[in-house]
């Protein structure tokens, strides 16, 4: 896989001291840490909100030489504090709108509407207003304005935090369906590890730098550091490593029916 | 302190429960934020209230309500108004708060809350999100509320800011005897930090009684749509499925030795 995000050196007033990694083409990756640990201020700074000098490599090249055109449309951003409301009454309206900007023809547009619909699963909310449908909806909206674009890069700050636990695997699953379709790399803060869990790679920020880092379970497997910083983990990853410390299992268990299964056999 | 609800109506609600400073209050159910809007006596309800020994009527319902705070899930800037002094000010005047020295009952407030009064010039967005739930419980405050109904308080906040804002609440109802009332959907949030529920569902309490003997009715919640805080699930299921004799654990280094003990 191909770099596709590289972040050298970060340095950001008193937030980042020294933050490097990189992100592989196609790569699906989260931030996490405590609160106030800059998780929105980095979304800002690597798509581009926050400008830097030769800190920030996209696709080669530094991101502060690209023209706004391609650079809008390389990347897509959603950082739900930031989202004004919806100009348009209808759902109908404001994604025909959208569509408007990227299909040329009659029928190709009429296609795209009929696609975005099924593929977000928008159907009911066709004639609300988007201004007052259920956070997950407006979300949902918001995902399918940006990836009309097919972005190579998609930004997204803790955009699960206001969702159920049924809408956030659904919105998983959304993401799941679009880096593979489109190739586009993800990189998603967020407050909840459970979440995390599900990503390709997980990086921990605490006091300005990268605490840890790797495959979700191999980070979240060091529990006392995360619960030093304030973060809970996900139930099962938690018992897992407890009872892993106890020797009554050897391995992480997502599954409850599963881990009373190997724990009483 | 004990609030009593006698058939108390609006909107097809009807509500009849006791509420006391004895225990921290969940609540919870599909339409709690109705319920959460009904006990802030905002809109004038039929029925009785009871506040210790005093009877609200309809017609002094609205003088009563300002000695109930709802503390919103999130601080809403006020589109005018910039830092925690403005909005602390604006909040007595729109309530006419009787209040002999506004400067000391506003430092006074923040430091309930265990903020500097450095932090009254501070522009409300440039706070914390854990600074920002305490601001919001510092401004219900001003008002002195004997009852303090909070909306998702710990959302947004990561382990040491929920225990920190907990504090907060456990000082409020062990120090100053106020009713604590927390409305959520997480039942691990209820289940960890509350000690009664309320669980609500077509227009009615369904069921009410102490935190810890509710959540252990695992299939009769379950039947009824309502979310089981996973380290209770996972102790029902280990009782269920192999008969072992688990207690039911809020922490979970409780539940790790009690495993220990069963393997």
């Amino acid at each position: 896989m191909v770099e596709s995000l590289e972040v050298n050196n970060l340095k950001y007033e008193n937030l980042f001291e020294d933050i490097s990694f990189q992100v592989k083409s196609g790569q699906f990756i989260t931030i996490s840490g405590g609160n106030n640990c800059g998780k929105t201020a980095l979304i800002r700074i690597l798509s581009g909100q926050i400008k830097t000098e030769k800190m920030i490599k996209l696709f080669g090249t530094y991101t502060e030489e690209y023209p706004q055109n391609l650079w809008k449309e390389i990347t897509g951003a959603i950082i739900p504090q930031d989202n004004p409301e919806f100009l348009f009454k209808t759902v109908e309206e404001e994604l025909n709108y959208t569509i408007h900007l990227f299909k040329k023809t009659e029928e190709e547009k009429k296609e795209t509407y009929k696609e975005l619909i099924k593929k977000y699963k928008l159907t009911k909310y066709q004639k609300k207003n988007p201004n007052e449908v259920p956070e997950f909806i407006k979300i949902k909206i918001l995902l399918s304005e940006k990836m009309l674009g097919t972005p190579q890069i998609l930004f997204l700050d803790d955009i699960c935090e206001e969702l159920e636990e049924k809408e956030k695997e659904e919105f998983i699953k959304l993401l799941r369906t679009l880096q593979l379709e489109n190739q586009t790399s993800i990189i998603m803060t967020t407050s909840d590890l459970n979440i995390a869990l599900e990503s390709d790679y997980l990086f921990i920020i605490n006091d300005k730098n990268i605490l840890l880092e790797g495959e979700p379970l191999t980070v979240l497997e060091k529990d006392n550091v995360l619960n030093k910083i304030g973060l809970d983990l996900p139930f099962m990853v938690d018992l897992s490593v407890k009872l892993k410390d106890y020797n009554v299992v050897d391995r992480v268990e997502l599954n409850m029916d599963r881990m009373v299964d190997t724990i009483w056999k | 302190m004990e609030i009593k609800l006698e058939n108390l109506k609006l909107n097809d609600w009807e509500l009849n429960t006791t509420l006391s400073s004895e225990d921290i209050i969940g609540i919870t159910g599909p339409e709690y934020e109705e319920v959460l809007e009904i006990l802030s006596l905002k809109e004038i309800a039929e029925g009785q209230i009871m506040i210790n020994e005093e009877t609200i009527t309809k017609e002094n319902q609205y003088e009563y309500y300002k000695k109930i705070s709802l503390v919103q899930k999130d601080l809403k800037k006020i589109n005018y108004l910039n830092t925690i002094k403005e909005h602390m000010d604006f909040i007595i005047n729109y309530y006419h708060l009787q209040i002999k020295n506004i400067e000391k009952k506003e430092k006074d407030s923040l430091k309930i809350v265990g903020l500097d009064s450095s932090l009254l010039d501070r522009n409300i967005t440039s706070l914390s999100k854990s600074e920002q739930k305490k601001v919001q419980i510092a401004i219900s405050l001003l008002s002195n509320p004997e009852l303090m109904i909070l909306d998702e308080p710990f959302k947004s906040l990561d382990n040491k800011s929920r225990k920190k804002i907990m504090m907060i609440l456990t000082k409020l109802k062990e120090q100053y005897h106020k009713i604590i009332i927390i409305g959520s959907n997480n039942a691990d949030i209820l289940y960890q930090y509350t000690t009664k529920m309320l669980f609500v569902k077509n227009k009615r309490i369904f069921l009410e009684g102490s935190t810890q003997e509710l959540y252990e009715r695992v299939d009769y919640l379950k039947r009824n749509g309502y979310k089981i805080p996973e380290i209770v699930l996972f102790t029902y299921k280990a009782i269920k499925k192999k008969k072992v004799k688990l207690e039911y654990h809020k922490d979970i280094r409780d539940i790790i030795k009690d495993i220990y003990k069963h393997v």
